[in-house]
């Protein structure tokens, strides 16, 4: 799905760097970064929209209307490379658990890293015990987890890659 | 607890809570170390999925052993807040790895210094974050 933000329609913005800094270029919603579907983008709810190009800013939305080219109420800020390029890939490690329900994101664990539901076993984790034990069953012996749950963790480090690079 | 006589002649085992996402297999190896008392964290009654934070502030004042450096840091859990934090800094490391790093460590003269600290491990240097932000880097 691909949003446009109207730019006459959408005058309610926020910005830490003044209106000089207030640019409605168009954009676009992946659905993928704003983490819920498409038809639930209605109401409250918090949304990470792209600037059209690149990921060198992006606005947060904070109300979401049932479509983005009406009225929308935004709080833009700039921040450095860095700090974005964390929060991108935090809102598609997010994202991606939609499609992956065994793994997860819950803060308390590692921080909020991808991990198997309830098991302090990161994706990474998973991908490393594989690399030195050599076998998902191994992997599933050592840890207590089930096969599928290995799997799973593979097939989200797979998605989460090919999404990153292609992103 | 105030040290004694006997205390410093005969120094405490190195109590150990080793995180679930380390290998199993390096327990063993650890306690046979002889001065490491080392135990999962399910085996101090945890579940598989614990918080980081109850982990570092367990209730058993044991350190903390575990590879995610990514989340839990000295900044997160400052020195002196919790009885103690080793951040197991090599990637990828087997069970034996992790004996091999702990062995140095411990052998170093360093042990007594995981107390309250936070320590950066590598197999051949260790960085100790102590209170007052104080910064050691030791090679083993």
């Amino acid at each position: 799905m691909s949003a446009q933000l109207n730019p006459q329609r959408a005058p309610k913005a926020q910005t830490s760097l003044g209106e000089s800094a207030y640019r409605w270029e168009p954009v676009y919603v992946d659905p993928l970064i704003v983490g819920f579907p498409a038809p639930q983008l209605s109401g409250q709810g918090t949304a990470t929209v792209f600037f059209q190009g690149s990921y060198s800013s992006y606005v947060r939305a904070t109300q979401v209307p049932p479509w983005l080219d009406l009225d929308v109420t935004v709080a833009l800020s700039h921040q450095p490379a860095q700090i974005e390029a964390k929060e991108f890939i935090r809102c598609l490690a997010e994202s991606l658990c939609l499609e992956h329900p065994a793994i997860s994101t819950y803060e308390g664990i590692f921080g909020g890293a991808p991990h198997i539901k309830g098991v302090r076993l990161s994706v990474g984790d998973v991908l490393s015990e594989l690399y030195l034990l050599g076998s998902v069953d191994a992997v599933a012996q050592t840890y207590s987890v089930d096969k599928e749950q290995v799997k799973e963790a593979i097939a989200y480090a797979q998605d989460f890659l090919e999404s990153a690079v292609s992103s | 607890m105030p040290k004694t006589f006997l205390s410093r002649l005969f120094p405490h085992d190195l109590k150990l809570i080793v995180d679930y996402n380390l290998n199993p297999a390096a327990i063993d190896g650890l306690n046979k170390l002889g001065s490491v008392k080392a135990k999962r964290t399910t085996d101090y009654g945890f579940s598989q999925g614990a918080d980081d934070k109850d982990l570092v502030y367990n209730k058993d004042r044991a350190v903390l052993l575990t590879g995610d450096f990514e989340s839990i840091d000295e900044i997160t859990y400052p020195p002196c807040q919790h009885e103690g934090i080793i951040l197991l800094r090599e990637k990828r490391a087997s069970p034996e790895k992790i004996v091999s790093c702990l062995k140095a460590f411990c052998q170093s003269g360093h042990r007594k210094k995981t107390s309250h600290n936070v320590i950066h491990l590598w197999e051949k240097k260790a960085i100790i974050h102590k209170h007052d932000k104080e910064v050691e880097e030791v090679q083993l």
